[in-house]
């Protein structure tokens, strides 16, 4: 059956070139446009991903100081958690910050000097950031030798080595600020530091270097339920919610054109085949099943399909790689896999949903 | 006399080896007013070749066809289908109607080209089912009807010109006897009301009801 | 009439597939509208970016806490430094019943830019003047001319004399510094303005506090610093270690290198959406239009067979096609009132070229394929025809 299927098909193509090249095309078209979309979508999921990190950032405040610095070091040394790439302890007055230097290309922008190295972050030296806000209130000189006099904290020289963009007022400040924000005051140090000179963290933020599994987040849960006094918690979420939203979001306003083409060109396929059918009526009459048929148009789809779907993925391979960056992002190969299956059952459903009932009219088998 | 063909000749090219086919081959044929003529012939004699150039739907390669005393057979194809819309009236074996209009839009449709108002089209078309006794058709889909009731349509899309000669494609090729026998009977009777008919048939009880039969053979009359 | 009846019947008949086609083309119109204006944006930008000093010129994004006046003294303190170029950016002012920006370049800016004029001449033709109406360089928007003295309102009540010594070419683009970023972003079309303005120098416009920044709002103000022309580039690191505590110290090339690739990617990825769109409504297009012609075919056959003739089947087809093109147009224009397309901001020359391009897409689409159907039906023998009606389906 499989023979006669395939032998149908090459006669059918040939005899029919015109109609197998618009119906290959338009399928082509239909197909490369959807995975043209998906691939935008994708890109902007994976922007959505690396912003906001839904699925890696834990929150949460304590009015018990020690409770945050013993809760960091439990952190750190936990197996069942991933390691913390970014961390952040804030309050009133300072950030105690830290970078592991992966996961992201930077952490903190500096348009002057420069961000901590790894060696004052692990040494916990006496540097300092200082956010863009705390110089309005410096006298025009004062702002030219702040890189060289340095700053006071609680009686301690630290020297200043760079600046960030830091432009929030504190009474316009909300808690959803702290949430998302890496550096949350004028004035950040390197974390270790922070917590060598004792000073009083109010805020916990942290970025794990991978997304929480389900067991994580719930080992996670466990170990801050295990501490008084937190508030304000935000445990990373089990999927990329705000991500995966904008992936729907990328791909929704243009489903229902993408369908409609997919139909057109499937009542090209229809047609075409129609021409098919007085011979299945032929076989019909020769005692083939019902099923046999149905065997026999599917597979017609099936390779048409199929020959259609992996042009279109050679395409668009070729125009992901000279479309500009910051438009589309190549899917994952499963993702491939998914769309083909996908529009596999949709063509094949759509096609035999109209070609049985008429081929099987039986007026037309008395034809 | 009402048509008048003069050594007829038409020839094809067939598409496979560019080979010439001579459908018709001298045809001197005349055919007068009100007159009911079968044209008979085996398969591939050259009937409907004939039916068509009478009709104006072909034309000839050489000779000359007169109709009503004009020769048509070098006229344009334009005027071929003033002609054909307001002179003749076409019944085939598979009907040619729209299968998605109704049996009134489908009757109606040669009025469209006869610059009828469009106001008045669809009066004239009842007028002309009701004149078949088929008015209870008028609203239904073409595709729905049987095949009586088709020709009878058909018939009736035939006649909304008031055309002088009816031409039928063996129009009881697709019918059962009792349908071939009621179409049979309207033929006779628009031939009795004075209009010319030609049919093409290879049915006997067709052609022995008609005034005369013309027996085609290769082209040629005999 | 009857063409035109015959039209709407096929029409309605597949009125499914023809409103899904429709809005395919409508799709690729939006797509076609992104394309346009991106480009339009570029032209908009592109005579003013070719006009800026590029030569051993840099930008320097003051940071808001430096005072400007103290940040240009001290860049002008280094050797290498030959001027400072600053364009003071005033309130919104009136004038000729025109509400437009009020630019002032100093004397650096003056010497070293000198934008495209459709008449007149520029400030660096002007020394200091001395009388009583200020000289003037307007864009084309002003409704002005060149000798015009008018008078402009200042935000803080004066009012100014301005005699017009040149216009600025159509349409307007001039340096005006409205913008920074990180050098990374930093393109000139940050440093460039299409607003209607008027242009004077600096020292002429005497006291006003139109030019100062309220103290509690902070704004990035860019200078211009132009080197000397021995000042070689591996200079360049010397001048951002000694200027970047003052603020964000960008070359002009890069300004200008982040425009055209900021371009190119605008340009290059609407282009692609709108071919991809493209490609939607042509599969839409190809596969209704073949079905559609296929199937008018069996009724073409049996209106001729009824006495149409070439001329009237022809006129059929062009109603069709025609009653198409002008729903579609006009769905386009509801969508450009609608803002679908982006358009408001376009001149009306620009919207008329637009809208001109979109109907000429729409009849290439939509006629594609109908007029090849039309020119095999006219080909083919009706006998033929016939025969292929008779042997039914």
């Amino acid at each position: 059956m499989i023979r006669l299927a395939y032998k149908n098909f090459l006669r059918f193509c040939h005899v029919n070139m015109l109609f197998f090249f618009l119906s290959f095309l338009c399928l082509v078209c239909a197909f490369g446009c959807f995975l043209f979309i998906q691939e935008r979508a994708y890109y902007m999921y994976t922007v959505n991903v690396e912003s906001n990190q839904d699925t890696r950032v834990l929150y949460f405040t304590c009015n018990d100081t020690n409770a945050i610095q013993s809760l960091y070091a439990k952190l750190e040394n936990d197996s069942v958690l991933p390691k913390m790439t970014i961390v952040t302890v804030s309050d009133e007055n300072y950030t105690g910050l830290y970078w592991d230097g992966k996961l992201i290309k930077e952490v903190l922008y500096t348009p002057y000097g420069r961000f901590f190295s790894t060696e004052e972050m692990d040494s916990g030296d006496v540097v300092a950031l200082l956010g863009t806000d705390y110089f309005t209130n410096l006298s025009q000189e004062n702002l030219d030798t702040i890189w060289t006099t340095g700053i006071d904290i609680n009686g301690t020289h630290f020297n200043v080595i760079g600046n960030y963009f830091f432009d929030f007022p504190k009474d316009s400040i909300t808690e959803n600020f702290y949430e998302f924000a890496v550096v949350q005051t004028t004035i950040t140090i390197p974390l270790r530091t922070y917590f060598d000179f004792g000073l009083a963290p109010e805020r916990f933020r942290c970025v794990f270097s991978q997304p929480l599994t389900s067991t994580q987040i719930t080992h996670l849960s466990d170990i801050l339920q295990s501490v008084d006094n937190i508030q304000s918690l935000s445990l990373p979420k089990s999927f990329e919610a705000n991500a995966v939203y904008s992936y729907i979001d990328g791909i929704i306003p243009y489903i229902a054109v993408l369908l409609l083409s997919l139909l057109s060109s499937i009542s090209v396929i229809l047609y075409w085949l129609r021409k098919e059918f007085a011979r299945y009526r032929i076989y019909l009459i020769c005692g083939a099943k019902g099923r046999q048929i149905a065997f026999l148009i599917s597979v017609n789809i099936a390779l048409l399909v199929t020959a259609a779907y992996v042009c279109a993925c050679l395409a668009i391979f070729e125009l992901t790689q000279i479309t500009p960056h910051g438009l589309v992002s190549a899917l994952p190969w499963q993702f491939y896999i998914l769309i083909y299956i996908g529009v596999m059952i949709f063509t094949l459903l759509a096609v035999n949903i109209r070609a049985i009932p008429i081929v099987f009219r039986e007026k037309m088998l008395q034809k | 006399m009402l048509i008048e063909l003069i050594g007829i000749e038409k020839t094809y090219i067939t598409r496979r080896d560019g080979v010439p086919l001579k459908a018709l081959n001298g045809i001197n044929l005349t055919i007068k007013k009100g007159e009911m003529v079968a044209i008979k012939g085996s398969s591939g004699a050259g009937k409907s070749t004939l039916l068509h150039i009478i009709g104006c739907l072909d034309k000839p390669t050489s000779g000359i066809y007169k109709l009503d005393g004009a020769d048509v057979s070098k006229e344009s194809s334009a005027k071929l289908s003033k002609i054909r819309n307001k002179k003749f009236g076409f019944v085939m074996q598979h009907f040619a109607l729209v299968e998605e209009d109704n049996a009134l839009q489908n009757v109606g449709i040669p009025l469209l080209f006869a610059k009828t108002p469009i106001s008045q089209i669809d009066t004239l078309a009842m007028e002309q089912l009701r004149q078949l006794s088929i008015e209870n058709l008028a609203k239904q889909r073409v595709s729905k009807l049987s095949g009586g009731e088709k020709q009878r349509v058909a018939i009736a899309r035939a006649l909304i010109n008031q055309p002088e000669v009816i031409l039928a494609d063996e129009p009881t090729g697709a019918l059962d006897s009792e349908n071939s026998t009621m179409i049979l009977k309207i033929f006779k009777a628009l031939n009795a009301q004075g209009k010319t008919i030609i049919i093409v048939t290879h049915e006997d009880f067709v052609a022995n009801a008609c005034d005369r039969i013309i027996t085609i053979s290769d082209g040629r009359i005999k | 009439m009857a063409s035109v009846l015959i039209a709407i019947k096929l029409l309605w008949k597949r009125k499914l597939a023809n409103f899904v086609l429709v809005i395919q083309i409508l799709l690729s119109i939006i797509m076609l509208a992104q394309v346009f204006v991106a480009i339009e944006d570029y032209r908009d930008n592109l005579r003013a970016v070719n006009e800026l000093p590029v030569n051993n010129t840099v930008v320097l994004s003051i940071f808001d806490y430096y005072d400007t006046e103290y940040v240009t003294q001290q860049v002008l303190s280094s050797p290498q430094v030959e001027s400072v170029g600053r364009v003071y950016m005033g309130d919104i002012v009136f004038c000729n019943n025109v509400s437009c920006n009020l630019a002032a370049y100093n004397e650096g800016i003056i010497s070293r830019y000198s934008p495209e004029l459709q008449s007149g001449s520029w400030l660096s033709d002007y020394s200091s003047f001395s009388g009583n109406a200020i000289p003037a360089v307007v864009s084309s928007d002003m409704k002005l001319k060149v000798g015009d003295v008018t008078d402009v309102s200042l935000s803080d009540g004066q009012t100014r004399k301005i005699t017009v010594i040149g216009i600025l070419k159509e349409p307007t683009q001039y340096l005006y510094p409205w913008g920074s970023a990180s050098p990374e972003y930093f393109t000139a079309s940050s440093v460039i303005s299409q607003k209607p303005v008027i242009i004077v120098r600096y020292t002429d416009f005497g006291e006003t506090s139109v030019f100062e920044t309220p103290m509690d709002v902070p704004i990035t103000t860019s200078i211009f610093i132009f080197l000397k022309s021995d000042a070689a580039d591996t200079n360049m690191d010397t001048f951002r270690t000694e200027w970047n505590k003052y603020g964000e110290i960008t070359p002009m090339q890069s300004l200008v290198s982040t425009f055209n690739t900021n371009t190119n990617t605008m340009i290059g990825g609407t282009t692609i959406m709108f071919v991809v769109f493209l490609l939607l409504a042509a599969t839409g297009v190809l596969s209704n239009n073949v079905i559609q012609s296929l199937r008018n075919r069996r009724q073409f056959t049996v209106y001729y067979l009824l006495g149409m003739d070439w001329k009237k089947g022809a006129a059929v087809e062009v109603c069709r096609v025609g009653i198409l093109v002008i729903f579609t147009m006009a769905l386009s224009l509801i969508a450009g009132k609608l803002g679908l397309l982006m358009l408001e901001w376009m001149t009306p020359a620009r919207a008329f070229l637009f809208y001109g391009l979109v109907f000429l897409y729409i009849v290439v689409m939509f006629t594609a394929v109908g007029a090849g159907f039309m020119i095999k039906l006219m080909r083919e023998d009706l006998s033929g025809l016939l025969k292929d009606l008779q042997q039914g389906e």
